[in-house]
């Protein structure tokens, strides 16, 4: 017997059509914003960048679309596809089609993080970093509290997580008491609505290989994560450890979140929304799921994102977008896709 | 390729053993019916054998090999698993459920090969519902998808098959047939024990029959032998009688259990 496809294939399914898709978007992006540029234009100003003979006095323009605007796609790009594909991986290991990447704390551990390094007026760079640390410690607090009441069950870190993202709530909530409500709390609920508006290369040096790792880690691992989907007695006996494949998971999610998170601030309803859109037509594997979230992540969050570069009045924070464009998607696909859930 | 229980013991509470110095041997290639009141500890040695509990105390050897020193993936390899339902959080189609048992087999990175999809369509084929290969799994009756677990185990490729109740819930005729798989797969050379809380089908598709009761077996041996009216008296703790049919259109007459109510003389 083949491994056929079992499913009708279809067209927004298709992988080329996809991987098509995510190209145009990426080249019709980077010539959105202040200034609008065509599409032979930005060929030319690209042709330009790789030593070919262009017009002159371009070069202006050539650091716009590639230190300004094409950092700032990529890492749409790498955060959307990251952010899918742990929520798709957690939506599986979990075995609950509500779990977003968030779950275990991840998001309110590094916004504390955050804000606590706001609070002491460090530098852009120790925000992140105290976003990164806080968003790491806050998980392995989860996973103490489930190791410590229920041998790590599922329900238990669900519960861990709910407990730490309230306790890290509460920390935020100090801080922002205490915070100078002229200079520094309105930098700090800015980053906590995420945006992407001020991604420099740099960004995407850190982002880029925590999420190729974490996505790398997923995809190896995706013929296990699929038999934890059976639940943990069922995946035991044929031959998967569930709580090492577990532990595997949350380490990848959790780096690529907490990495996430820390460069461009809360982003939430990606993690939870995409997985729903991958399975609109019925259940599927876990390794087409994951492959289909990361892409459908990527473009959703960039096209998001473009639609943010596009309002030329204000810029809305992109974590106040995606929840505004990702609760009407919610809802219309959550019907749809309960049948691969029961 | 017998399974061979010895001085097991296990409880989830220290004061309290479930299964108290439990002794079984079960034959190769034949069914073994394991029954037993609600609480008796069935589910708790099925879940023993699978290695899903760790026992205080014991052994539990499998053609020689002590199952409760191996790993999970070794394991698996020797003994597969039959639940009476799977929940699988958002399975695809019923070969796809049936190929999760392939997995632990797959180095990492690597996808299922066409032996893989060999094995799933051979367990299929075998149940005899390859006709079922591209349907969604959630859409399967109960019975349907009872036997599509029955083939994720098989493909597996497992010597020992452990079901927990594989006749529950099912409808007469789907009890029936789901039996007479179960003695083709014994036929077969495959080792099958059972839960079961209808004694008749003790008597009516297992070579074997063991009987639980407090966590020590009560009686264990042929079914024919084990399964009287004062084994089953003293298991449920009612009085039971074994009547025999008279003779049915096949010309065979069978063995019913059947608990006694009302008033005894």
């Amino acid at each position: 017997m083949k491994p056929v496809n079992h499913f009708k294939s279809d067209i927004i399914f298709n992988p080329i059509i996809i991987l098509f898709g995510l190209i145009l978007l990426i080249f019709f992006s980077l010539g959105l914003g202040h200034q609008e540029l065509g599409p032979g234009r930005l060929v030319s100003i690209i042709w330009g960048n790789f030593g070919f003979k262009g017009h002159e006095s371009e070069e202006t323009y050539q650091s716009i679309v590639f230190l300004v605007r094409l950092p700032r796609i990529l890492l749409a790009v790498l955060i959307g596809a990251g952010l899918a594909a742990s929520g798709a991986a957690f939506q599986t290991i979990f075995r609950n089609p509500l779990v977003s990447p968030e779950i275990l704390g991840v998001s309110a551990g590094a916004g504390f993080g955050a804000a606590l390094a706001m609070l002491f007026k460090l530098p852009p760079i120790l925000v992140q970093s105290f976003a990164l640390a806080f968003g790491l410690l806050a998980v392995a607090l989860t996973l103490g509290i489930a190791r410590v009441t229920d041998r790590a069950s599922i329900m238990s870190m669900l519960l861990g997580g709910i407990v730490v993202t309230a306790l890290f709530g509460a920390f935020l909530g100090v801080v922002k008491t205490l915070a100078d409500p002229w200079n520094t709390l309105p930098g700090i609920v800015f980053w906590l609505l995420g945006s992407l508006a001020r991604s420099s290369p740099r960004d995407v040096l850190m982002v880029l290989p925590a999420t190729v790792l974490g996505l790398g880690t997923l995809f190896l691992f995706r013929y296990q994560i699929e038999t934890l989907s059976a639940g943990h007695d069922e995946a035991k006996t044929m031959g998967v450890e569930p709580f090492k494949v577990r532990m595997v998971v949350v380490g990848a999610a959790t780096l690529i979140t907490a990495v996430g998170v820390s460069v461009c601030g809360m982003v939430g309803w990606i993690g939870l929304v995409t997985p729903h859109l991958a399975r609109i037509r019925g259940g599927t594997s876990f390794p087409t799921l994951l492959v289909r979230s990361m892409a459908f992540g990527a473009i959703l969050t960039l096209a998001i994102d473009d639609l943010i570069r596009s309002v030329k009045a204000a810029e809305l924070p992109l974590g106040v977008m995606t929840a505004l464009i990702g609760t009407p998607i919610f809802l219309i696909l959550l019907p749809k896709t309960r049948g691969a859930f029961r | 390729m017998s399974l061979a229980i010895d001085k097991l013991s296990f409880g989830y509470r220290k004061e309290k053993p479930i299964i108290d110095n439990l002794a079984l041997a079960i034959s190769s290639a034949k069914v073994t019916a394991l029954l037993g009141t609600n609480g008796a500890g069935k589910t708790t040695l099925l879940r023993l054998i699978l290695g899903l509990l760790d026992p205080w105390k014991g052994t539990i050897a499998f053609d020689g090999v002590d199952l409760t020193k191996l790993t999970v993936a070794k394991r698996s390899r020797l003994a597969a698993y039959v639940p009476q339902f799977s929940d699988p959080a958002m399975p695809g189609s019923v070969a796809q459920v049936a190929l999760m048992s392939r997995f632990s087999r797959l180095s990492l990175g690597r996808s299922p090969t066409s032996q893989d999809w060999d094995a799933v369509a051979e367990a299929l084929d075998l149940m005899g519902i390859t006709d079922l290969w591209a349907r969604p799994f959630m859409d399967l009756s109960g019975g349907e998808k009872r036997k599509v677990l029955i083939a994720r185990a098989l493909a597996q490729k497992a010597k020992l098959l452990v079901l927990d109740e594989p006749t529950a819930f099912l409808d007469p005729v789907a009890q029936v047939d789901c039996l007479n798989t179960l003695r083709a797969l014994a036929e077969s050379g495959l080792t099958l024990v059972m839960t079961t809380h209808f004694p008749d089908h003790a008597l009516w598709a297992s070579d074997m029959a063991a009987l639980l009761k407090d966590g020590s077996i009560l009686a264990s041996g042929p079914s024919h032998q084990v399964m009287t009216p004062d084994n089953l008296s003293k298991l449920y703790d009612r009085p039971f009688a074994v009547a025999n049919t008279e003779k049915l259109p096949t010309g065979l007459t069978y063995k019913v259990c059947l608990p006694l109510w009302g008033k005894l003389p």
